[in-house]
């Protein structure tokens, strides 16, 4: 079989819902599925792919990082801060940060021994705060740092080239993912943590490098939120945890860990921006999407859980 | 004659296209002990559920004492007198005894919804007074040992008889499949002493035992009772037979000895050979030697820091002092994955937690130990993979449907070989440890296993085995040694000319 082939289709139940929803909004209104309104979805999606594509090996391994968005906030206003005066070499500077400081949080993770969900809950207060300090707690104009970001404005086949980025940033670690020993790796920490160690497999390297990646694809989300925005805030990306984290479960990645794929968060953005987008075509307040994001990380996980295995959830 | 306590005729219960109980009828009559004897997979735990109200039968009828009966849940279950005890045991460590005998309960000693802790200790002491237990409700479960933990386990089944009408019957499930010779001995005189209060239920696969302890005995096999038998007019070979379907090969252990065993003196520095190992509060002054191609059995009891020993060797624990060598080189591991490099390999006891990695594939399982031999510049080489997966599938004979099922869709046996399998196929392997390769299996994959170590000490594999029977330990090794305390109190070389009393090793284990 090939490499793509390899990919682990199996999202087509939450495909089916994508194209059905897609449906049933264009019924209702059918500029929906129209060229403008599907470039704004896109422009839309790129971020929440982009963090929700880092989320994903975090949730594979069974863990949980808390801190993306936050340090997507962050990282808008380190870029802020040092694009204008560094150019291209700012942005990569605080991506590297970013990485860095999620890698730190794995290996903290593996070697304390504390849950992770707990750590990131700890590095998103210390990002959050970072934040406001830094940023002197108001909004920083990019000024003439935007020229640094504008090629993520421009257009590839009518389709923004964030989101263009976003989707072959995912494929490309889709298909590592699935045909490489860190992929496999991945999947074996998932399952079994004590039956990896014992197959002579080392899980806080593995921990370092999946932390490590969900810091640099929330940097990377920050900067299409930047760009998109042309301001850093200390709170630009907050709002984009709970569609992230939805994207990932929606999509049919286990929260136990194991199960799942890179692939499928992928089709659980794009349901995720449908949804997000889809309320506001039907006149639904824009203002509760996170409450309906809310009910529908609770609803997956409890349709989604493998009962099999673990008999009691705390 | 009163109706029978128990009645099932022909009861058939399904899980999707798998018939777990094919039209079963069985009757367990007032004071009898009724044994249930079958292979790993043959309907012995559905059966248990369905008396014990966790799950319901398809068709077929269920009465109690002659009155159809419905069991929606095992309240409903032990409100019909019908208590159930685990083969792991369901007891909860950081409560006291007497709150473990009532939970669940509403006992009489309560007061506005608070214990009366004097009172709740008094009925407690009253409970464990009639199994002749000589220890205090008041004691936290989780400090008594094991067997004191399956009386609190009948203490509390058997406390239901005070709360029903119905006559009391006790489902034991695997009762002595951790126990002792001695404390099994126990447990059968407490439940023969039942008799007057109860009826017992007693599944296992012990033959032996079920024949001792039970006045009736029925056969399972493939979801049927295939066969009710007299235990005074039938003996293991019939239930083997029955249970299995094939003659009994009398000895699963002997085939090794008509192999040619290599001289081992011939053949240069031990495989593996330890020297003043220690590790802090676990073992000390552990020094042996394995040539290649001989098997060292190590006996001893739980706590007699054996398995420590051994996962220390596979680098699962903190590093011992002392000094390990493998073929003559001294090695120092601190981790698994060094362990692996150095020739070590280590089949873990708990099979579903160490051994395998359930919800993943077969092939994924077989190759986590050779990463090298599947990969390059860590990019996995599937045609490579595939070969050698189902090379190892082939060679023991694994029953997968592919090799990308699921291997915690296979059978006990299927996954112990398995994880056998990760092992025997790394290439650079030395030293294999194996740590109660046949616990949970039944009779037909205890052979397949033994066979597999016979194969690779062979092909000149020094094998370190722990042993859950003085039976296998003696009838695989080639030289014993028994440890108690963290330290080897004795040396049984070549038992295999010489078998030793197994009084004197018992001797030397407690």
């Amino acid at each position: 079989m090939n490499p793509v082939k390899r990919l682990d289709l199996r999202g087509w139940g939450t495909l089916i819902v994508l194209v059905a929803l897609t449906m049933l909004i264009a019924s209702v209104q059918p500029a929906f599925v129209q060229l403008q309104s599907i470039q704004n979805m896109t422009l839309q999606a790129a971020p929440i792919i982009v963090i929700a594509l880092g989320l994903t090996p975090v949730i594979l391994i069974g863990g949980l990082d808390l801190s993306v968005a936050s340090l997507a906030s962050l990282a808008t206003v380190l870029m802020a801060l040092t694009i204008p005066q560094l150019g291209p070499a700012g942005l990569i500077l605080v991506v590297g940060m970013c990485a860095v400081a999620g890698g730190l949080v794995g290996f903290i993770q593996a070697v304390a021994q504390v849950p992770s969900f707990i750590v990131s809950l700890g590095a998103l207060g210390f990002y959050a705060g970072v934040a406001l300090v830094v940023s002197n707690a108001t909004t920083i104009s990019m000024g003439a740092g935007q020229s640094t970001l504008e090629w993520l404005g421009g257009g590839i086949l009518g389709l923004p080239v964030s989101f263009v980025l976003a989707v072959f940033l995912l494929v490309g670690s889709a298909i590592v993912v699935a045909n490489t020993l860190v992929g496999r790796r991945i999947y074996a920490i998932g399952a079994s943590e004590p039956a990896a160690i014992v197959s002579g497999i080392s899980p806080v390297a593995i921990r370092v490098i999946c932390f490590s990646f969900s810091g640099f694809c929330a940097a990377i989300g920050g900067t299409f939120l930047l760009a998109r925005t042309s301001y850093a805030s200390p709170t630009l990306a907050d709002l984009y945890l709970l569609p992230a984290l939805a994207a990932v479960l929606l999509g049919g990645t286990a929260l136990s860990g194991g199960v799942g794929s890179i692939w499928r968060t992928l089709v659980g953005s794009l349901v995720v921006v449908v949804v997000q987008t889809g309320l506001v075509v039907v006149g639904v307040d824009p203002r509760v999407s996170n409450l309906v994001f809310g009910a529908l990380i609770i609803a997956t996980v409890a349709a989604t859980t493998d009962r099999k295995h673990v008999l009691v959830v705390k | 004659m009163s109706a029978p306590l128990i009645e099932l005729s022909a009861v058939t219960k399904k899980y999707g296209a798998v018939t777990a109980l094919d039209s079963v009828s069985l009757t367990v009559n007032r004071g009898e002990i009724v044994g249930i004897i079958g292979q790993n997979g043959a309907g012995k735990s559905t059966l248990l559920k369905l008396l014990s109200g966790s799950v319901q039968a398809d068709s077929g009828e269920f009465r109690i004492s002659g009155a159809p009966a419905r069991l929606g849940s095992t309240a409903d279950a032990a409100r019909r007198g019908i208590a159930i005890v685990h083969q792991e045991q369901s007891l909860i460590p950081n409560l006291t005894v007497a709150e473990n005998v009532f939970v669940g309960r509403s006992p009489g000693a309560t007061r506005g919804g608070f214990y009366n802790w004097p009172a709740l200790f008094r009925d407690g002491d009253r409970q464990l007074a009639k199994m002749g237990c000589d220890f205090p409700s008041s004691a936290m479960v989780g400090e008594l040992t094991f067997i004191q933990r399956q009386m609190v386990e009948l203490t509390r089944a058997l406390s239901l008889g005070d709360d029903s009408d119905d006559h009391l019957t006790i489902l034991l499930d695997e009762p002595t499949s951790l126990l002792n010779p001695g404390d099994i001995e126990f447990l059968f005189a407490e439940l023969r002493a039942l008799k007057q209060r109860a009826s017992v239920l007693f599944v296992s696969h012990r033959m032996d035992e079920v024949l001792s302890i039970s006045d009736r005995v029925y056969v399972m096999s493939n979801g049927r009772c295939v066969a009710e038998r007299d235990p005074a007019q039938c003996n293991e070979d019939e239930l083997y037979r029955l249970m299995v379907g094939e003659e009994r090969s009398d000895d699963y252990y002997s085939s090794r000895r008509t192999s040619p065993t290599v001289p081992s003196a011939t053949l240069g520095p031990p495989a593996l050979s330890v020297s003043g190992l220690a590790l802090n509060g676990e073992f000390k002054d552990i020094s042996f030697e394995i040539a290649p191609g001989s098997i060292l059995g190590l006996g001893g009891v739980v706590d007699s820091g054996r398995e420590q020993l051994a996962r220390s060797l596979f680098g699962l624990t903190r590093a011992p002092a002392g000094e390990v060598r493998v073929d003559g080189i001294p090695v120092r591991i601190s981790g698994p994955r060094h362990a692996i490099r150095h020739g070590i390999g280590y089949v873990a006891a708990e099979r579903k937690v160490e051994g395998v990695l359930l919800g993943q594939s077969v092939a994924r399982n077989l190759t986590y130990c050779i990463p090298d031999r599947i990969s390059s510049m860590g990019w996995i080489r599937r045609r490579r993979e595939l070969e050698i997966v189902n090379e190892w599938i082939s060679k023991l004979k694994i029953k997968a449907p592919n090799a990308r099922a699921d291997v915690g869709s296979l059978s006990g046996g299927n996954q112990q070989k398995v994880a056998l399998a990760k092992i025997l196929s790394i290439p650079q392997l030395k030293v294999l440890i194996v740590d109660h390769p046949t616990r949970g299996l039944d009779l037909g994959a205890k052979a397949d296993v033994y066979e597999q170590i016979r194969i690779a000490t062979a092909s000149g594999m020094a094998v370190l085995l722990l042993s859950d029977t003085l039976d296998e330990l003696f009838g695989l090794s080639d030289n014993v040694i028994i440890m108690k305390d963290g330290q080897i109190t004795g040396r049984h070389l070549d038992v295999q000319s010489s078998q030793p009393q197994f009084d004197q090793v018992v001797r030397e284990m407690v």
